[in-house]
């Protein structure tokens, strides 16, 4: 049965059908990781082994895989680090923060390392990341997929996001926050057992913290993208609401051949209407919050 | 983790190494050493002022009790070798990257390891075997 909250949800959203778009299967995508090979000649690759690749209308290096003779991750191409198995949607912060090379960049919940990764490759493996997590183990896999990547100029540094002490260092910061995962049901149908709004509140509280701290780590004039795979209006919208008390401006974000759906206002500065959000039907792929602002 | 700046002469013996064996200096980057690790880092200087590094940039390799370079498993992608590079099957990669060992008659020494698509390794040959040097926690066993 579905719970009273989840109902209000879809009703805001205007998604009665949410429930049942947030369970389908969805496609599997890989990016290709540019420091290492051309997305034509990964295609050409792959193809020879019985993939079949369909490109990503909204980036250059993305594909979705309509066919493929194993798992994914399990290929000596993944080994040598061509590619990264990686959601279409999880690639659009990366993207949205536009980082350039010899930017000095902060990715505050970086493990596994999906999005540190594609920031190294749009900055050509030049300029700094400080990729940050708290446990060692997230920081041992982040280095795997650092290593496998050739992503040369990320730091693993080993700290509780919230705590960190940043004071207007970086040109960009991504905080990719830990949230309910209401836009990844698909890999996980047990998440609404555990969604209620108590389970927000509680991850509310953090990803606050985690907000302000990668805000306050922002240079002036500088860009800083947060972003969840959920949909629960208080872990996105009520953030960036947040984050528009502490100073920051929300910037639209554009990105061409993507469908996206716009924040929801409720009782919020009318700025979060420029964040962007992403429903598994819109592009074939997972559930996401995207908002870009400026310090 | 404390991250050191190697300084230039242990930088040049390094790279010394890397141009003798492989025809390639890594001159590009900055070099830090944590205990014997060697790990090179494109990205900008760094002080580590609030910060509790766990890995700085790429892990190149290790030196050896008596002084000498061994190259790390990844190596490989960021060396541009010109020479020493041995190509093997798809077969022979997969089954270094589940952890066995190489066997490949010819001369001794540091190979970089490819196959005809792109590098998967580096291994020291010895007697006609690659002692396998990829990290238990790096081995992929489910290869298609």
């Amino acid at each position: 049965m579905t719970k009273p909250a989840f109902k209000k949800l879809c009703q805001e959203l205007g998604c009665p059908e949410l429930l049942l778009d947030l369970k389908r299967e969805l496609p599997q995508y890989i990016r290709t990781n540019l420091l290492l090979i051309a997305p034509e000649k990964l295609k050409k690759i792959l193809e020879k082994k019985g993939w079949v690749l369909e490109k990503i209308a909204w980036n250059d290096y993305g594909f979705k895989v309509l066919k493929a003779p194993c798992k994914l991750g399990n290929t000596l191409e993944h080994a040598m680090g061509f590619y990264y198995v990686q959601d279409a949607s999880s690639m659009i912060p990366p993207h949205a923060l536009n980082p350039s090379p010899d930017e000095r960049v902060l990715d505050l919940c970086a493990s596994p390392g999906s999005k540190t990764t594609q920031i190294s490759m749009l900055m050509k493996a030049r300029g700094t990341i400080i990729a940050n997590d708290y446990l060692p183990k997230k920081i041992v896999t982040l280095l795997r997929n650092v290593q496998r990547c050739r992503a040369a100029n990320v730091i693993g540094n080993l700290s509780r996001g919230e705590k960190t002490v940043f004071r207007e260092e970086f040109d960009k910061v991504l905080v990719d926050a830990p949230c309910t995962g209401l836009g990844a049901m698909h890999k996980d149908p047990k998440i609404i057992e555990t969604w209620s709004p108590s389970s927000v509140k509680k991850l509310v509280a953090k990803q606050k913290k985690l907000a302000e701290t990668g805000f306050n780590a922002l240079k002036k004039g500088g860009v800083m993208v947060y972003s969840t795979c959920t949909l629960s209006v208080e872990e996105n919208e009520g953030i960036i609401n947040h984050l528009i008390n502490m100073g920051a401006s929300v910037e639209k974000t554009m990105i061409k051949g993507l469908k996206t759906r716009p924040g929801i206002i409720r009782n919020y500065d009318p700025q979060v209407r420029k964040c962007v959000r992403i429903h598994p039907a819109d592009n074939d792929s997972e559930g996401f919050f995207v908002a870009r602002l400026k310090k | 983790m404390r991250f050191e700046y190697m300084n230039v002469s242990e930088v040049r013996k390094i790279n010394d190494f890397l141009e003798k064996r492989f025809g390639e200096r890594l001159e590009q980057y900055y070099y830090l050493k944590q205990k014997d690790g060697v790990w090179v880092f494109s990205g900008g200087y760094e002080d580590f002022k609030n910060l509790r590094p766990g890995f700085v940039g790429f892990r190149l390799g290790t030196i050896g009790k008596k002084g000498d370079f061994r190259l790390s498993q990844e190596a490989a992608i960021i060396v541009k070798a010109k020479k020493n590079v041995l190509e093997t099957s798809e077969e022979e990669a997969r089954s270094w990257l589940a952890g066995k060992d190489l066997q490949k008659e010819g001369v001794d020494g540091w190979f970089l390891l490819k196959t005809r698509t792109g590098f998967f390794g580096a291994g020291k040959r010895v007697q006609g075997v690659f002692r396998n040097i990829v990290p238990k926690r790096s081995r992929v066993m489910a290869f298609f």
